[in-house]
């Protein structure tokens, strides 16, 4: 496959190169390449099955390709002993279903990220509380998923992404189960860390509307890049 | 919130499956904390029995079914106190009969009136029973104080009348709450002409106690020469038996109890694989979920270790009351039995948990994720 068009002048944060992944007999990943730099926000696009949730899956070295490479910062990520790491400091993710631990109230889910970063349990708390503020959650702390709405429970999953601020966002369909409101609430967050903290966002999204916001829209089908992206292209 | 509160809490949220899984620990431990308290009472009441006099050590006939049955007869006696650095042996006979409900195993012990105070007697009140005097019997002062009999009184001991002719205290609490008897007397009674039950032998100041043993124990094969409980096996073997079958007993509730506790733990593996995926996506180590599944296992254990002690205490207190065991059963519990039972629920805990942990490290998070 072909490299991306690279928009700015900023050095590559991420470098996927001629990545393969099966499943069983599908074809999940079929040869792709791909840079994704400092600063950039990227949306990948994409019919179902096409590969999207796979890509970012190995972006956040949840799985392993079948061949092929994925850099972190000129670093493989194959490294067993730098993935946990890389996993906590590096990179936050948030998927379609919020995954929030379900007996763990709002502050404890976006806490739990940060136990093994060495932060105290008074600093931890503090943290989690101006995440929580900023995500305008301050009023939920002490509620448990099951006592907030689709919107909200996204919301602390996205503060609990930023727990350790980390440089890299990977965000896996983040407006899929939510309504019109709460989606553009969930990109508006986007924006705000992107602008104003330079994140690196990868979302995956099979919504063009939600898509436009990102600065470049990568096309995926069948596992591969069929359009390496252009904002305006992906009318 | 800390690690350990986080542990806490996941137990909390699943109370029913936390208490569920902590009762079958207290089960194990209870198991495995009562029969070795009980286990250690009856030693411990065996080797107090026997070691009841004023000796050094004490000689019987080897591997018996229970020291009761010893069988030592007089001649030989004789031949031990000939032994070099022996300053004394007194041959006593033991045996026991059921008074009444209050005392169901009460102790008989004769001894030659000669010899009273070689076995360390001290009369408290009263005189010496008669070398041959077949209806008198010296109380120790605990039986004089149960069955209220006073020098001058008679006492009915296995359908024979007895005029009380002394109080007497000995060294230990088994002789004190026990009668005593002329040797020809309860030989005659018990049908066991001259023989003894055992050997109390003092040795000679400045000898080695060891060495004069293992002396008796050359020149005597068929006898054994002990002075320490943990020696008594040697002449009792159901206290071997009875060693075994409580190892063996902790063994099976132990194997019971980490089953029990092994598949409530992978139930709780499977049923929580996403929230573990989902904690390795965000970057927690191995080591660290390894704890978690860990932490909850020994905290679970630690809850059924408290349950089960308490229940142990409760159930050998019950057996204590039981009329078979009165007087038998003295349950002692020291640090070290609730330290067995600490021990027994943690290792339960930590043996359960090694499987769930071993699965929960290999976990590899995007394939959790998508577990359904």
């Amino acid at each position: 496959m072909s490299d991306l068009a690279e928009p700015s002048g900023a050095p590559p944060l991420i470098e996927v190169r001629d990545v393969h992944l099966r499943y069983g007999p599908v074809r999940a990943l079929d040869g792709v390449d791909l840079t994704i730099r400092e600063g950039e926000w990227l949306a990948v696009s994409g019919p179902s099955g096409s590969g999207k949730s796979t890509l970012l899956s190995l972006l956040a070295a949840l799985d392993r390709p079948d061949r092929g490479e994925v850099r972190f910062r000129g670093r493989p990520l194959s490294e067993d002993a730098h993935l946990d790491r890389y996993r906590r400091k590096d990179v936050g993710l948030v998927f379609q279903l919020h995954n929030l631990v379900p007996n763990l109230d709002a502050r404890q889910n976006v806490e739990v990220a940060m136990f093994g970063t060495g932060v105290r349990r008074g600093a931890r708390r503090r943290a989690a509380d101006q995440l929580l503020g900023w995500m305008q959650l301050t009023d939920f702390a002490t509620r448990r998923p099951a006592e907030m709405s689709g919107g909200e429970r996204q919301r602390v999953a996205i503060a609990r992404a930023l727990a350790n601020r980390p440089p890299l966002l990977l965000a896996d369909e983040p407006t899929g189960n939510l309504d019109p409101d709460s989606a553009d609430n969930v990109v508006e967050v986007f924006r705000k860390l992107h602008h104003s903290e330079g994140t690196t966002i990868v979302m995956v999204t099979h919504d063009v509307s939600i898509a436009r916001a990102a600065d470049r829209i990568v096309m995926l089908e069948r596992g591969r890049i069929v359009d390496p992206g252009a904002t305006a292209s992906v009318a | 919130m800390t690690f350990i509160g986080l542990i806490l809490r996941n137990l909390a949220t699943r109370r029913v499956r936390t208490l569920l899984t902590a009762a079958a620990v207290a089960i194990s431990v209870t198991a495995v904390v009562t029969l070795g308290v009980v286990t250690d009472s009856l030693q411990r009441s065996a080797a107090n029995v026997l070691l009841m006099g004023k000796a050094d050590f004490i000689v019987a006939q080897k591997s018996v079914t229970t020291a009761l049955t010893s069988v030592v007869a007089e001649g030989q006696v004789a031949a031990v106190a000939r032994t070099p650095g022996v300053h004394s042996a007194v041959g006593v006979l033991v045996g026991t009969v059921h008074l009444n409900a209050t005392n169901p195993v009460f102790i008989e012990i004769g001894v030659q009136p000669t010899e009273l105070r070689r076995f360390g007697v001290t009369l408290d009140a009263g005189r010496p029973y008669g070398a041959n005097a077949t209806h008198e019997v010296m109380l120790g002062w605990q039986a004089a104080e149960s069955l209220h009999r006073h020098v001058g009184d008679t006492v009915e001991i296995g359908t024979i009348g007895y005029t009380v002719v002394a109080i007497y205290s000995l060294n230990q609490v088994f002789g004190n709450a026990a009668a005593m008897f002329p040797l020809t007397t309860l030989q005659a009674n018990t049908r066991k002409p001259g023989t003894v039950t055992l050997v109390a032998v003092r040795v000679d100041r400045g000898a080695n106690v060891d060495s004069v043993m293992a002396r008796v124990d050359r020149d005597n094969p068929n006898l054994a020469a002990v002075r320490l409980a943990s020696q008594f096996g040697r002449i009792d073997r159901n206290l071997v038996f009875l060693n075994a079958a409580q190892a063996g007993a902790q063994i099976i509730a132990l194997v019971i109890g980490v089953v029990v506790v092994l598949s409530t733990m992978l139930l709780s593996f499977v049923e929580r694989i996403r929230e573990f995926g989902l904690l390795r996506a965000i970057g927690w180590s191995r080591l660290r979920l390894l704890s978690l599944v860990m932490g909850e296992a020994v905290g679970i254990s630690l809850l059924g270790a408290g349950v089960g002690v308490g229940l142990s205490v409760a159930l050998t207190a019950a057996l204590e009351h039981l009329s078979s065991l009165r007087g038998v059963l003295d349950a002692g519990y020291s640090i070290g039995v609730v330290g067995t039972g600490l021990y027994t629920a943690v290792g339960i805990g930590v043996l359960a948990a090694l499987y769930p942990c071993a699965r929960a490290a290999m976990l590899r998070p995007g394939i959790a994720l998508r577990r359904e």
